[in-house]
C-alpha cells in the first residue's frame, strides 16, 4: 500500500518511465540500428550530426549514437553490480554488526571505521589498477568503497531492532542469527536499503567516468559513458557533439536518480535519516 | 576540553599511521614497477633501485620511510629525478589551495543564502526554483560543468580565457566549476535545518516579542541552522583545497590533483604516498577545525563528538 503510493506521484512515474526507456533503448536499440557501435570508417571521422549518422561521428568514424547506446548498457551495468556489492555487502556486515553485538561488532565496526578514513577515490583507483582496468573490475572496486556508509547506517538500524520483542521472540523459538537477518531485519530494513540503492546508482556512473577520464576506464575498443565522455573532453573545443551528447546521456540519467531518490527518501522521512549527509 | 584535543590528536595520529601503511603497502603490491617505461639496461635499472634504495628489504624500506617522514621528509620522486616531493607539493599546493579555497567560499556564500531563502519560503515558488536548481547541480558532474562553461563562455563568447593562470579573471571558470556541487549540497543541507529551527518554540517567542523577520532568520534561526554546515564543511575543505584532477585537466592548472593521478600510473611510490599523506593530513586538520569551530558554537555538539 504505502510503495503504490509512491508509484502514484507523476513526477517519480516519470523518472521511472525515462529510466525504463534508458534500460530498454540501450539493451534492445543496438539490433535496430544500422551501425555496430566499433564500426570504424576513417573517412567519416569527426562529422558532425546527420541524416546518416544523427549523433555524428567519433574521430575514429564511429557512430556516435551507436556508441551512446553500447555506452550506456555498459554503464548500467557496472552501476548495477556495483550497488548490488554495496547493498549484500553493507547489510551483512552492519546486520551481523549491529545483531550479534560484543567482539562481531568492535571487530565489524572498527573495519568500517577504518574503510571511512581512508580516502576512497585512492582505494578504487589502487583497486582498478591492480585488478587491471575492465567491466569486472570496475564494479569490484566501486563495491569495495561504497559498502563502508550503507554498512554503518544498516548497524544502527540493527541494533535498534535487536531487543525489539519479535526478534526476541525469534530467538525464544531457537531461530539462528542467519534467519534472524533475512526474515526480521531485511524487512525491517528495506526502506534504508532501497533509499541507498538508488542514490548509489547514479554515484556508480559518476565515479565509472571519473575512473574513465583517468584512463582507468573499461578496456578500448568497447565504450562506456565515461570512455565516450573521456574521448570527448579531448576533443570539444573542434568537435562539441562528441562531448556534448554523452554528457547530457549521463545528465539526465543521473538527475533522473536524483530526483526518484529524493521522492523516496522524502516518503520514508523519518526512517531514512543519515543517507545522504545533506537533507 | 583539552582531553578532548589530546584525544583527537592520538585518534589523529593513528589514523595517519594506517594511511601510510596502507599506501606504501598497497602500491608495492601494483603490478609493475617506477622504471618500467623507460626499458632499461638491467645494470641501470639495478642502480636506480640502489639510488632509491629499493633493492632493501621491505620491512627496511617500510621503516627508513617512517624514520624520514617523522622529520616531515617525503623522500625524492622517483619520475621526476632531483626533485623531492616535498617540492612538487610545496609548488603545486599553492595554486590548488587558491582555485580551491575561493570555490569554498563562494559555495558556503551562495549555499547558505539560497538555503536560508528556500527555508523561510518553504514550499512556495522561491524554495521550489531554488530546490530545483540544486537538484540540477548535485546532477551535473564537474567534468560536464567544466567543459560547458569553457566552451560557452570562452569559444563562442569569448569573455573569459579557455585555460590560463594569469590574471585573477582566469580563476572564474574553474572555481564556478568546483563551487557548483557543494553549493547544491550546502543549500539543501541548510533548507532542511532552517525548516526545521523555524518550527521550534524560541522562534515563535522572539516572533511574539516583536522582532522583525530579518532578526529573527539571521540571529535566532541560522546560528542554529549552520552546526550541520560547519560538520560538511570540513571533509569539504580538504577535498577544494588538495585540488581536484578533472578540473585540473580541463582547465589546465598545475595543480596537486593532477599529480596525484599521473604519479600512481608512474609507480611514483614517493609521490602517490607524499600526496596522499598531505590530503589526510588536511583533512584530519580541517575536520579537527571544523568540530572545534561547531564546539564553540554550539556546546550541543559536544556529545555528538565524544560520542
Amino acid at each position: 500500500m504505502f510503495y503504490s503510493r509512491i508509484v502514484q506521484n507523476r513526477f517519480v512515474l516519470a523518472c521511472l518511465f525515462l529510466i525504463l526507456l534508458y534500460i530498454l533503448i540501450s539493451f534492445g536499440g543496438t539490433f535496430l540500428l544500422p551501425h555496430h557501435p566499433n564500426a570504424q570508417s576513417l573517412t567519416e571521422a569527426n562529422r558532425g550530426p546527420s541524416f546518416a549518422h544523427w549523433l555524428g561521428t567519433d574521430y575514429l568514424g564511429r557512430d556516435l549514437l551507436a556508441r551512446i547506446l553500447a555506452g550506456v548498457r555498459v554503464s548500467l551495468i557496472i552501476a548495477f553490480f556495483a550497488t548490488l556489492i554495496n547493498i549484500s555487502v553493507g547489510f551483512l556486515v552492519g546486520s551481523a554488526a549491529g545483531l550479534i553485538g560484543g567482539v562481531v561488532d568492535r571487530f565489524l565496526t572498527g573495519l568500517i571505521d577504518l574503510f571511512w578514513c581512508v580516502p576512497p577515490f585512492l582505494v578504487v583507483v589502487m583497486l582498478t589498477v591492480v585488478l587491471e582496468p575492465g567491466l569486472k573490475n570496475i564494479f569490484i572496486a566501486l563495491g569495495a568503497v561504497f559498502w563502508v556508509p550503507t554498512a554503518r547506517i544498516i548497524r544502527g538500524e540493527a541494533y535498534q531492532l535487536r531487543n525489539a520483542p519479535f526478534i526476541r521472540l525469534a530467538r525464544l523459538q531457537g531461530a539462528g542469527y542467519s534467519r534472524i537477518i533475512l526474515l526480521h531485519i531485511l524487512p525491517g530494513c528495506f526502506p534504508v536499503l532501497l533509499t541507498t540503492a538508488i542514490f548509489s546508482i547514479p554515484d556508480a556512473i559518476l565515479a565509472e567516468a571519473f575512473l574513465s577520464i583517468v584512463g582507468l576506464g573499461v578496456t578500448a575498443p568497447d565504450a562506456s559513458l565515461g570512455v565516450l565522455i573521456s574521448d570527448g573532453l579531448q576533443s570539444f573545443r573542434v568537435y562539441p557533439w562528441q562531448w556534448f551528447f554523452p554528457v547530457l546521456t549521463l545528465t539526465m540519467f543521473v538527475l533522473c536518480f536524483n530526483l526518484l531518490g529524493d521522492m523516496i527518501h522524502r516518503s520514508f522521512r523519518d526512517r531514512t535519516k543519515g543517507i545522504l549527509e545533506y537533507d | 576540553m583539552l582531553t578532548y584535543i589530546l584525544k583527537r590528536a592520538g585518534f589523529n595520529l593513528g589514523v595517519m599511521v594506517v594511511v601510510v601503511t596502507l599506501t606504501f603497502f598497497l602500491m608495492r603490491l601494483l603490478p609493475g614497477d617506477p622504471f618500467m617505461s623507460q626499458r632499461l639496461n638491467p645494470e641501470i635499472k639495478e642502480n636506480l633501485y640502489a639510488k632509491y634504495g629499493l633493492d632493501q628489504p621491505v620491512s627496511k624500506q617500510y621503516l627508513d620511510y617512517l624514520a624520514a617522514l617523522a622529520r616531515f621528509d617525503l623522500g625524492e620522486s622517483l619520475k621526476y629525478p632531483g626533485r623531492t616531493v616535498n617540492e612538487i607539493i610545496a609548488e603545486s599546493f599553492p595554486v590548488s589551495a587558491a582555485v580551491g579555497f575561493l570555490a569554498l567560499v563562494l559555495a558556503l556564500v551562495l549555499g547558505v543564502a539560497l538555503g536560508v531563502l528556500a527555508g523561510v519560503w518553504q514550499s512556495r515558488w522561491p524554495d521550489r526554483l531554488i530546490l530545483a536548481c540544486s537538484t540540477l547541480g548535485l546532477s551535473i558532474p564537474n567534468f560536464a560543468l567544466g567543459a560547458g562553461l569553457v566552451y560557452v563562455f570562452a569559444l563562442k563568447l569569448k569573455i573569459l580565457p579557455v585555460a590560463m593562470l594569469e590574471r585573477p579573471v582566469d580563476l572564474v571558470l574553474p572555481v564556478l566549476t568546483l563551487a557548483a556541487w557543494p553549493a547544491a549540497v550546502i543549500t539543501r543541507l541548510i533548507r532542511t535545518e532552517m525548516i526545521e529551527v523555524l518550527k521550534k518554540d524560541y522562534i515563535i517567542a522572539a516572533m511574539v516579542r516583536g522582532l522583525g523577520p530579518a532578526s529573527v532568520v539571521l540571529r535566532h534561526a541560522l546560528p542554529n541552522a549552520l552546526p550541520a554546515v560547519i560538520h560538511y564543511s570540513g571533509p569539504l575543505a580538504a577535498t577544494l583545497l588538495t585540488g581536484s584532477f578533472i578540473v585540473e585537466k580541463i582547465f589546465a592548472l598545475p595543480g596537486l590533483g593532477q599529480y596525484y593521478i599521473t604519479s600512481i600510473g608512474n609507480r611514483d611510490y614517493n609521490l602517490v604516498a607524499g600526496i596522499t599523506i598531505f590530503y589526510t593530513f588536511v583533512l584530519l586538520i580541517s575536520t579537527f577545525l571544523t568540530d572545534l569551530l561547531a564546539f564553540s558554537m554550539n556546546p550541543q555538539c559536544r556529545y555528538r563528538n565524544e560520542s
